[in-house]
């Protein structure tokens, strides 16, 4: 897979998980973050269970292992977003759960990755662009929401790392259906918990399953599978640097389908700079114009897009 | 004629014919309720299959397609369009299938140049602006219903989820992890300049009605466009039995 290729299947999840709100606000809203989880994660389960069934014998302990520690910090990070949602203004919110564009790199000088001119500048007009976007207001004082919302923010990248390295060594359908398997299973245990009636408490309509049929199939069994294929190819931060263009398709989309997001979005002049920002952030980390006045690193010890 | 008939020849493409009729189906059917046409027309995703499908499986993907069109009708929205429906399905398959062969001679589709993907926008385009006088100048002239805004919608439909969906599925499709043979067409020798006329026709054909509908016009109501028509069937039948 090329780089372009890779770069187009990134956009392409981008797209997806950004539309998904067209699917999201049409569920009721007493339906539990963890019920729709179970609900979409094991649809999606299903449907890929039915598509890929003469793989299912490929299946070996490390790639379920692996695949069952991806469903975890996913779960877990779920947690946390919803507590910190909970707490803190949805901006703020916004705003914390896009730092993974910071925190990813960070954490790959673990593993001697140490990113180029390219990134660190691209991350920085991005970041100025998030910030923008989100009306994120400076000297706001630390709340236990924004802590929660960082936890979020820290496994997610955690998880893009954990994927980057497990899709180099194992199959990456394999592991998409496992990780969507085991998000079931989980999402479940922690629905009963909160709800023991779970599925019996759910007031089902033609317009939820269809919902909830389309986030399973593109949000999730779509997207993910994708996901593990682009990120076999892709670095970290390629994926981290494309998913922080979501503000600009959700933008996009909104002018297009008026009324999709709610009646709250509205298009100002700061939105658009700040979606720009992020568009010339995302060319700047994925070119290489200040790279070719460095000397040539060592293979391995970059992460360039 | 012999190339569009060869997949009821063969159990192997018999079966691709199913999964891709299956696979539209399960994606058509739940998108019903996102209507924008009420009868006529939804938001509809499914519309990246036709593509990758003509690419990947030739005939077979574009008869798969057609019968899952027609299939998925039957959830709501049959009545005597889908006919036409299964006409422009066919046609949304077929002729990026042979337009890739026709613009890249022997080389199986894939994205893996700059040139390659550009030349899948293209075929995609072609193939929606197709689909679309299909459904919609059909509709017109055989139905006497016309509607700009359907065209509209068949040719975004059709062009859009191609391009943000199919690509994405055809690169994995072809990748190493997966490398999906793609159905080659069999080499020929007879008629190749009367083929390419005919193919290129039809997409000019197609470009021309579709700025023509943007004019303000309409098939049953303009000569001029219902002569381009004319020549853009007598085309398509060129393309079909060539």
């Amino acid at each position: 897979m090329t780089k372009t290729e890779s770069n187009i299947i990134l956009f392409s999840i981008t797209l997806c998980w950004a539309s998904s709100y067209i699917f999201i606000k049409n569920l009721p809203p007493e339906l539990s973050a963890f019920a729709y989880l179970t609900m979409t994660a094991g649809l999606a389960s299903i449907i890929l269970l039915i598509v890929f069934f003469k793989r299912l014998r490929d299946f070996n302990s490390k790639i379920l292992l692996r695949s069952a520690a991806m469903a975890a910090i996913l779960c877990v990070n779920l947690i946390f977003e919803k507590m910190g949602i909970a707490a803190i203004p949805a901006s703020t919110a916004s705003f914390i759960a896009s730092l993974n564009i910071v925190i990813v790199p960070l954490l790959l000088l673990f593993f001697r990755k140490r990113p180029s001119r390219n990134n660190l500048l691209g991350i920085l007009i991005i970041l100025s662009g998030l910030a923008l976007s989100s009306g994120v207001k400076p000297g706001q004082p630390l709340e236990a929401g924004m802590l929660y919302m960082l936890s979020a923010c820290f496994l997610m990248a955690v998880y893009i790392i954990c994927t980057d390295r497990f899709t180099k060594d194992h199959d990456p359908l394999l592991l998409g259906v496992g990780q969507m398997f085991f998000t079931a299973i989980l999402s479940f245990i922690l629905w009963s918990l909160q709800e023991p009636k779970t599925f019996l408490l759910v007031n089902y309509s033609n317009t939820l399953l269809a919902n909830i049929f389309m986030l399973a199939f593109f949000s999730k069994a779509y997207a993910y599978i994708m996901l593990m294929y682009s990120q076999k190819y892709a670095s970290p931060l390629s994926v981290t640097v494309i998913a922080s263009t979501e503000p600009i398709v959700t933008m996009v989309l909104a002018v297009l389908i008026p009324g999709t997001f709610g009646v709250n979005e509205s298009f100002t002049i700061i939105k658009l700079a700040g979606a720009v920002l992020i568009a010339a952030g995302a060319v700047c980390a994925g070119t290489d114009f200040l790279n070719k006045k460095e000397e040539k690193p060592l293979a391995g010890n970059s992460a360039s897009l | 004629m012999r190339e569009i008939l060869h997949p009821f020849r063969q159990k192997e493409t018999l079966l691709q014919m199913g999964v891709c009729a299956l696979v539209f189906i399960g994606m058509a059917v739940p998108f019903k309720v996102m209507v924008l046409i009420e009868g006529l027309t939804e938001v509809r995703p499914v519309n990246a299959v036709p593509v990758v499908a003509g690419l990947l499986f030739g005939p077979a993907g574009a008869w798969g397609c057609a019968a899952g069109n027609l299939i998925a009708d039957l959830f709501g929205t049959f009545s005597k369009g889908s006919v036409l429906g299964f006409i422009g399905n066919f046609l949304a398959a077929y002729l990026p299938y042979k337009l890739w062969h026709f613009l890249k001679k022997g080389e199986a589709p894939n994205a893996k140049s700059h040139v390659n993907i550009v030349i899948y926008v293209l075929i995609s385009a072609a193939g929606a602006m197709a689909t679309a006088v299909i459904i919609a100048c059909g509709l017109d002239v055989f139905l006497g219903v016309w509607s700009r805004q359907l065209f509209t919608i068949v040719c975004l439909n059709d062009f859009l989820f191609p391009l943000f969906l199919g690509l994405p599925v055809l690169i994995v499709l072809t990748c190493d992890d997966n490398k999906v043979s793609a159905f080659m067409p069999p080499a020929r020798a007879d008629a190749p300049v009367l083929r390419g006329v005919a193919l290129a026709l039809s997409v000019t054909m197609a470009l021309g009605i579709t700025v023509m509908v943007y004019w303000g016009l309409s098939m049953s109501g303009s000569l001029l466009m219902f002569a381009c028509g004319a020549v853009f069937l007598l085309s398509l039948a060129g393309v079909i039995l060539l």
